[in-house]
């Protein structure tokens, strides 16, 4: 379903192709000497601030679904027995409220079951309500909690421009698409969501325990549900830090070891809103939204029938140094420094030359990373 | 560092030794008397991992100034809280799940000295006597109470769901625990060995930052998601009301040494909430009529416009996320942090008034006067 903050059918992109991106790199010089308006930024403030642009009643709209974004849920509200948290926010927390997990029961908990992996309940309510934890089994796979800032603007990328990035990437480092049902998937570890409704209505269900016909008779009819979407679109991206430098020793490095091929620094959108009106604003998730092979020492699971074990999406870098540590779709690492050593597969190269800089280089790197 | 601040660092340094040469032994006293704050104050930088040190007079000929000196941490420092004899500070780190111990004569951090407490630590406090200090453990669901003189955990308690803010009463027997994860605060007696909760108050939506007022009567809780400040009565250890109505989304807050004021940063607003707090018979509280109240709320995008100078040019409004707060111990200062600007504001506590601004590290999370003899 189209965003109703976004009119997706009416995007358009500079970049869809390598002169698109030549023109793209040239554009913001070109346009400041024409007097062309440069494309806007599109960060909030802080971190769980809305996009700059909302209306007074999308801003209206944004804080009622930031309510049921809070809210605690429970039997009276529909909840069932079996569940991971009691609200969003409860694991969608660090920095701020939208922001991702860093606590061990914040983890998605997930064991092989066939075709597609089976999401465990680690918690489960009595008759009595009392809660208590249900012992994990043996050989579960652990999913991080991701941040949500910025994902509703991650949304309306043009999907042809993302499936197009493949094509430019060089051969053994060639991401893929990955489509479902004819959508393009954006969201999750394997990148096999292809939008917030999916990923909310999942949610929802299998981490708050609110069975699927409750999500259909009561939180689409009361508004909840379209109030939680809002509020999760509205998000707007983490700013990159005062010290962001895309002209720095870091940032030169970044692209010297090819970590810019997979984790794209820019998108230039056109987004047709309320207030926007056709206008192009940049965003900077350091994503291709692609699915790589990291190498069978990263392989967990394959959530769909065509994904790999080892294949995963390139991880949004923006916010990285505030929504993390953990890092890496397990939180497997705990620092920049062992999340790069971890890249195997078709980043194993880069990681390698990751290993050979000088201490001053990778502190360089790392201080350009911490700046996303 | 620029050569300044280098010359900066060796003056406070040497000036803080001249305090601590005054300063009490460590430990083992009876409870110190209430120190009177000095110029310096600290204040953790939860995105770079290190702690900023400041003069607050140095705004008072120039409006904007720079930190005094840096000093590295643990991962993630959140909040500080440093002891009577203004030699040794203390900073949870939240990534690291340790406290680290700085020695504020020496400048840095004694990493031989780091804490080991539970996960995820976010506010902590020390006790009266200052005999131990209580975290609360974000991470786990617990509170751990520490030993000062030897470092050590004594215990831990499990209190709820995610604990985050923490205030002492009753001469640091009762704990005062806010569960941002099910928006209620715990009541917690603590024993030699061990604790228990007593009860449990529900407030309103992720409740973040707790205060006691001096008489020990009274918790203040911030409600970031409810937009108010919640009081709770002690004594009945039940919520009076009414609730407070704040600024949005209040998240950290201090009380004044007398215990008549306070003040509220409302992180979403980029407001000050200056809060009165009406002195009571002790068991003479009304549940009906709680003694708090707002007496006046700063815009404090409007205040750095009013006070720009001329030469710093046109101030961009509204662009505050106001974190965190400090009063001096003569109630005249208070000091805020600024999480998107990365600075500290100086506020005038009688006129309300903005005095200045200092230049601190990367998101200024936690604050604290450092108090001189």
């Amino acid at each position: 379903m189209a965003s109703p903050l976004f009119q997706k059918d009416s995007c358009r992109t500079f970049v869809g192709t390598l002169p698109g991106l030549l023109v793209c790199a040239v554009l913001p010089s070109f346009a400041a000497e024409s007097g062309f308006p440069a494309p806007r930024p599109a960060y909030g403030i802080y971190f769980g601030d809305p996009l700059p642009w909302l209306s007074e009643a999308e801003q209206q709209q944004f804080q009622l679904g930031f309510q049921v974004f809070e809210k605690n849920w429970g039997p009276s509200d529909g909840a069932g027995d079996h569940f991971n948290a009691e609200s969003c926010v409860s694991c969608h927390r660090d920095p701020l409220p939208g922001g991702s997990g860093s606590r061990d029961d914040s983890f998605i908990l997930l064991q092989p079951a066939g075709t597609r992996p089976r999401k465990l309940s680690r918690l489960f309510r009595d008759e009595t309500g009392s809660v208590r934890q249900l012992p994990p089994p043996g050989g579960v796979f652990r999913r991080r909690t991701p941040a949500l800032f910025g994902l509703g603007l991650i949304e309306v990328i043009p999907a042809g421009q993302i499936a197009a990035r493949a094509s430019l990437q060089p051969e053994g480092m060639r991401g893929r698409p990955v489509w479902i049902d004819g959508r393009l998937g954006r969201f999750g570890a394997k990148a096999n969501v292809p939008d917030l409704e999916e990923f909310t209505e999942d949610a929802l269900h299998t981490e708050l325990g609110i069975p699927t016909e409750v999500i259909a008779t009561r939180l689409r009819v009361d508004g909840s549900l379209q109030n939680l979407l809002q509020y999760l679109r509205g998000l707007a991206p983490p700013s990159p830090r005062p010290s962001w430098d895309p002209d720095s020793r870091g940032a030169r490095l970044f692209q010297m070891l090819e970590c810019s091929v997979c984790h794209v620094p820019e998108y230039r959108i056109r987004l047709e809103t309320a207030s926007t009106k056709n206008e192009e604003v940049v965003i900077r998730p350091y994503t291709d939204l692609l699915v790589h092979r990291m190498g069978a020492a990263r392989s967990d699971l394959s959530d769909a029938p065509d994904i790999r074990a080892d294949e995963f999406r390139t991880a949004p870098l923006w916010g990285l140094a505030s929504v993390g540590p953990p890092y890496l779709h397990d939180g497997a690492a705990r620092s920049l420094t062992d999340a790069i050593l971890m890249h195997g597969g078709e980043a194993q190269h880069s990681a390698d030359q990751f290993k050979a800089l000088s201490a001053e280089e990778k502190e360089a790197l790392l201080e350009f990373l911490r700046s996303l | 560092m620029t050569m300044n601040h280098t010359l900066h660092a060796r003056m406070l340094t040497t000036l803080l030794v001249g305090i601590a040469a005054v300063a009490p032994c460590l430990g083992g006293q009876s409870a110190p008397s209430k120190s009177k704050s000095s110029n310096f104050a600290i204040i953790t930088n939860w995105g770079d991992d290190t702690c900023s040190l400041v003069s607050v007079e140095s705004v008072e000929k120039t409006r904007e100034a720079e930190q005094i000196s840096v000093i590295k941490v643990g991962a993630k420092p959140y909040d500080v809280k440093v002891e009577s004899g203004g030699r040794f500070a203390y900073v949870t780190c939240s990534g690291a799940d340790f406290i680290s111990v700085i020695d504020l004569q020496a400048n840095l951090e004694d990493q031989k000295g780091r804490i080991r407490i539970g996960q995820g630590p976010r506010d902590l406090v020390l006790s009266p006597d200052e005999k131990r200090i209580v975290v609360a453990n974000s991470g786990e669901d617990t509170i751990s109470v520490v030993d000062r003189a030897s470092g050590q955990q004594l215990y831990t308690v499990p209190v709820g769901n995610i604990p985050y803010g923490v205030g002492l009463a009753r001469d640091g027997k009762l704990a005062v625990i806010t569960l941002w994860g099910s928006n209620q605060v715990a009541l917690v007696e603590l024993g030699e060995t061990a604790g228990r909760v007593l009860k449990h108050i529900p407030v309103g939506n992720l409740p973040y930052t707790v205060g006691i007022a001096a008489s020990g009567d009274l918790a203040l809780v911030t409600c970031f998601g409810s937009h108010r400040v919640d009081v709770i009565d002690l004594q009945s250890m039940s919520l009076l009301s009414p609730s407070v109505e704040v600024g949005k989304s209040p998240w950290g807050l201090a009380i004044s040494d007398d215990g008549a004021s306070a003040l509220v940063a409302n992180f979403y607003a980029g407001s000050a909430s200056f809060l009165q707090i009406a002195p009571t018979e002790k068991n003479a509280l009304s549940p009906h009529r709680s003694p708090v109240s707002e007496v006046a709320r700063v815009d404090l995008a409007s205040e750095l416009k009013e006070q720009s100078s001329p030469a710093a040019g046109p101030v961009q409004a509204a662009r505050h996320r106001a974190k965190n707060s400090s009063i001096s111990s003569d109630g005249l200062v208070a000091l805020m942090t600024d999480l998107s600007r990365n600075k500290v504001m100086v506020l005038d506590m009688k006129s309300r008034k903005l005095r200045g601004e200092i230049s601190v590290g990367h998101a200024p999370y936690g604050i604290a006067f450092i108090p001189k003899r």
